[in-house]
């Protein structure tokens, strides 16, 4: 851990030393300027496309013919520019200081060819795929992986309590959710709804989420959809760059600390770095009318990055650190039903204590590490080839509160390994065609460490070995662009447990399938594109599905896979049916003057549909216990995401959303637990240019309303009465609440660099709610009101 | 030139794909559970005041913890106008020999209370008869004294507190309603109890 520090501390100090150079003059506010002439008759050229690749950065020249380009570095740089009917210049330009220069273009003697024209073409996307605004990246600095993505339509969030957050995609979560972490598929231990996806959000400079099933190009699993969490690309140019966050939130007292710093190779051309590091500690926060006892947070997240890129090949290397130790609600830990009944009724945490930053049991323990390696190469005539390896090491430990001196030991200790191996080609447009073929393995193993923990493993060890293959491809005609997928993948799962006489078992299975994709996207006019995508996906049953087994101390209930409560039955993992689902969603985008309208439709249909939900009580020597188990069902899931925006003056700006899901049990003709109300959200932002010292300035006010999840299992009338085979939920469900948040941004110029500032105010009346997907609804409110201050400097960047 | 080089990148990837089989050793098999604080027995002994060979023992008893096997609880049968010192054990019968948790429950006394709760027609009445040592002259309830009155039928819950508050209100008199804390047993369904003239 002293190390982990040490490391934090040098990557600060690198920071803080680059910043003084900044300040202290060293110049990366250079301008390039120059002007672009016919060579011959020494015209001017105008709308010419100039471009510098190492630092992929370009403009177009003026009407006289002129340009501008800002924030260089000295050094050396290959200039390209492009204009139609000349031949292309590459020009190498030495660059120390301030100075004009001039830039001459050959006519070209030929006639342009129809290939290059077409060429020229770009295949529209097909997919829907919606991305936080810089601003929104902002305005969620600090926050969770599955708070930030909350901003986006059609993405909500299941939580366990305010420290445990995960994305939810038109309803689905989870297993039906693939992560992927900078371009590798994030294998964290993230299949419980108290296992947040074990990833720094400041690491991405991109967070977007694709909502279609996207199995055919990613992989079986991504029935609900795909999280993409981008770092940016690695510098190739010569020069050092970086930012510094810090994050103050009143609620629970959180300090946040994030920083990253990157340069380029002077002496090899194309080779860069980048050190990033996060540090948070948070301590309890607080409900409306009282303190959520034990919700404390610790994080030290660190990341390394190189890489090599020419025009031709390139390789990269990232590795990444992840680590927490996070409070689980004191009053979430009940003994017994007889507790979580009194919990239900008083409607109070059962336990209050004065705000603290101590992290006491029960708690969780977490350590992530990504180790990325990925070459590509450009073949000539071929296309591009990549091959990418991914190692990730889990560690989970969650601690309980336990009788004679064990609670220093975890209850539960997993560590989880995965390798992957992607190799994919990205072929050259065949005619109109152009598309990919991708391979991909992976091996998993998970372990757990009994003796250390004394305890019965919530889930058993394991082994997962799987692979796909791939083929996707696409073709843009005039107004209309075509894809088509498809994709074979198999899995072998191996699970070895000891039952509860302590004999060894062994369970085996195998399984395979096909995923199809096929989708268009139509342009009508300018203003109005139609995307559409009909997609299969499927995906085997989990390990905790099959295999979850015993008591969840941390949340006082019992969870079973579909194997341990059908135990006398003696049934194998084949046993049981793949999940297969097949998702329509049709996107249309509008955009014309000030109005810009984004609205989807989706229908998702998932047979074999696997979920937990409360079945029984249990007796045992600790008294009656709530029972959740694991079924099968057929699922139907349809829903509404709409974006709009509206200029109403040029200051003056409205934003509205809304998202709205509705699932059903096809099979029971009966509710599904545990899916996202309707939730709308009202924005009107104003901006004006500068303010004394500040500049872009804007101010907004958000109103926040969820509704009552009114298609939800019932609650129980009597909590001693469970009702057989129907669906039920042991507490009513929380109320409609509206919120209020207000928030205010600004840049101040120091110097040469610019500070970015952002206050809000989240819950600004301090409503007292309970939100139907946070899992600690049965024993507490959700935080209140929360005063927010975000800093964000860059020094030394062109980012 | 083209796919030749395609050509050398297939092998690597076999390569690749073998080491990560490879990483697998053969002997998977888990060592055994030791549920460790699993408590699968309650004991209650009654001994008469007046007469040291009339003695009634009684079990609650769940094979599996937390498992869904349903426990299995004794019957007790008393005699009317007496008076009883009552001791209390707890086992592990998972383990052979079994664990006597009774031992880490008087160890930790000041963490722990034993509650008895008696239902309202049945004739009996429980006082501590121990101290969990902590100074305060909090009882811990390993060893009780219950006296019967008049014949009555009914039952008796035992609810072992883990993290307790003892200062609260009317708990170190046995009443559990301010006491907060977990339930590490709570013998639910209660001992069915009978006292006879």
């Amino acid at each position: 851990m002293k190390s982990i520090i040490l490391f934090f501390l040098i990557i600060f100090v690198l920071a803080v030393s680059a910043l003084a150079q900044e300040i202290g003059g060293s110049n990366c506010n250079l301008v390039l300027k120059g002007i672009l002439l016919d060579e011959k008759t020494k015209n001017p050229l105008a709308l010419a496309a100039i471009w510098i690749d190492t630092l992929n950065r370009g403009t177009i020249t003026n009407d006289d013919g002129t340009f501008e380009i800002r924030g260089f570095c000295p050094g050396e740089f290959v200039i390209d520019i492009h204009y139609l009917g000349y031949k292309e210049l590459q020009q190498t330009v030495m660059f120390t200081e301030d100075q004009p220069y001039t830039f001459f273009l050959e006519q070209e003697s030929k006639v342009l060819d129809e290939i290059t024209v077409l060429g020229v073409q770009e295949a529209k996307p097909i997919q829907p795929k919606v991305t936080l605004s810089a601003s929104e990246m902002m305005r969620s600095s600090g926050t969770s992986l599955g708070e930030s993505l909350q901003a986006l339509t059609g993405v909500t969030m299941l939580q366990t309590g305010p420290t445990i957050s995960k994305p939810v995609i038109h309803g689905l979560h989870s297993n039906r959710i693939l992560i992927l972490n900078n371009g590798i598929r994030q294998e964290g231990q993230q299949w419980g709804s108290e296992h947040a996806p074990e990833i720094d959000p400041f690491i991405a400079t991109e967070l977007s989420v694709i909502k279609g099933a996207e199995s055919v190009r990613y992989g079986a699993d991504a029935i609900g959809g795909v999280v993409l969490v981008e770092p940016a690309p690695l510098p190739e140019a010569q020069g050092l760059s970086g930012e510094l966050n810090l994050v103050g939130i009143s609620n629970n007292g959180m300090v946040v600390l994030s920083s990253w710093i990157e340069g380029g190779s002077a002496r090899l051309k194309g080779l860069g770095w980048r050190l990033q590091g996060t540090l948070k500690k948070a301590g309890d926060a607080q409900a409306a009318d009282y303190r959520l006892t034990n919700t404390g947070l610790e994080e030290l997240n660190f990341s390394a990055a190189t890489g090599f890129h020419n025009a031709t090949w390139g390789a990269d290397l990232f590795y990444s650190y992840f680590s927490t130790e996070l409070g689980i609600l004191r009053s979430a830990h009940v003994g017994n039903y007889e507790n979580f009944i009194t919990s239900i009724q008083t409607q109070k945490p059962r336990y209050e204590d004065p705000f603290s930053y101590d992290i006491n049991n029960p708690k969780q323990k977490i350590s992530h590490q990504l180790l990325k390696a990925s070459i590509h190469r450009q073949f000539f005539d071929v296309g591009k080839i990549s091959l990418t390896y991914g190692g990730q090491f889990n560690n989970r430990q969650e601690f309980d509160i336990r009788r004679g001196g064990r609670s220093d030991r975890p209850a539960l200790l997993m560590e989880l390994g995965t390798s992957t191996l992607d190799a994919v080609l990205e072929h050259d447009a065949i005619g109109k065609l152009n598309g990919e073929i991708g391979l991909q393995g992976m091996f998993q193993k998970n372990e757990n460490d009994v003796v250390e923990t004394g305890t019965r493993p919530l889930v058993p060890n394991y082994k997962n070995y799987s692979g796909g293959i791939y083929i996707i491809e696409n073709i843009a005609l005039d107004r209309l662009s075509l894809e088509a997928g498809l994709r074979y993948d198999f899995r072998t799962l191996q699970v070895v447990r000891r039952d509860r006489e302590n004999e060894v078992k062994r369970y085996s299975g195998n399984f395979n399938n096909v995923s199809t994709t096929v989708g268009a996207s139509y342009q009508f006019s300018d203003h109005f594109i139609l995307q559409t995508t009909l997609a299969t996906a499927w995906r085997p049953p989990n390990i905790n599905e099959l295999f979850s087994e015993g008591v969840h101390h941390a949340i006082g209930r019992i969870e079973e896979g579909l194997i341990i409560k059908a135990e006398p039955n003696q049934l194998g993992i084949n046993d049981f049916d793949t999940e297969q689902a097949l998702k329509w969603i049709n996107t249309l985008t509008y955009e014309t003057g000030p109005l810009s309208v984004e609205a989807s439709v989706y229908y998702n249909y998932i047979r074999n549909f696997i979920y937990l939900r409360p079945t029984n009580t249990r007796l045992t020597i600790r008294g009656f216990f709530p029972v959740f188990q694991y079924e099968q069902t057929a699922a139907e899931f349809h829903g509404l995401d709409l974006r709009a925006k509206y200029n109403l003056t040029s200051s003056i700006f409205y934003e509205g959303k809304a998202s709205i899901v509705r699932a059903n049990d096809k099979k029971k003709s009966d509710e599904l637990i545990f899916i996202p109300a309707d939730r709308f959200t009202h924005r009107l932002e104003y901006g004006f240019k500068k303010a004394g010292a500040f500049e872009d300035i804007t101010i907004s006010t958000t109103l926040t309303t969820v509704s009552k999840q009114r298609n939800a299992p019932p609650s129980l009338e009597d909590f001693y009465t469970i009702p057989e085979g129907r669906s039920f939920d042991f507490a009513p469900v929380p109320d409609a609440y509206q919120l209020v948040g207000f928030d205010a941004g600004a840049t101040v110029a120091i110097g040469k660099q610019t500070i970015n500032i952002g206050f809000e105010i989240a819950n600004l009346f301090n409503v007292a709610y309970r939100d139907y997907m946070n899992n600690f609804r049965y024993y507490a409110d959700d935080p209140g009101r929360n005063f927010i201050l975000r800093l964000k400097y860059n020094f030394g960047g062109t980012r | 030139m083209k796919f030749y080089n395609l050509f050398r990148l297939v092998p690597m990837a076999v390569i690749f794909g073998s080491l990560m089989m490879a990483c697998d050793n053969d002997d998977d098999t888990p060592p055994p559970i030791n549920e460790e604080e699993l408590i699968t027995t309650v004991n209650l002994v009654f001994t008469n005041n007046a007469d040291a060979t009339d003695v009634v023992t009684a079990s609650y008893f769940d094979e599996d913890g937390t498992g869904p096997t349903a426990p299995v609880v004794d019957a007790i049968v008393l005699k009317a106008n007496s008076s009883y010192s009552v001791s209390v054990a707890f086992f592990n019968e998972e383990e052979t020999p079994a664990e006597n948790v009774t031992l880490e429950v008087r160890k930790e006394a000041k963490e722990h209370q034993i509650f008895f709760e008696v239902s309202d027609n049945l004739m009996l009445s429980h006082a501590y008869a121990d101290d969990d040592d902590g100074g305060n002259g909090n009882p811990l309830g390993l060893e009780n004294t219950f006296k019967t009155t008049s014949a009555s039928t009914g039952t008796l819950r035992v609810i072992l507190i883990h993290l307790p508050n003892k200062g609260a209100d009317g708990v170190s008199d046995g009443n559990r309603a301010n006491a907060g804390g977990e339930p590490d047993v709570d013998t639910t369904p209660p001992f069915p109890v009978t006292i006879r003239q």
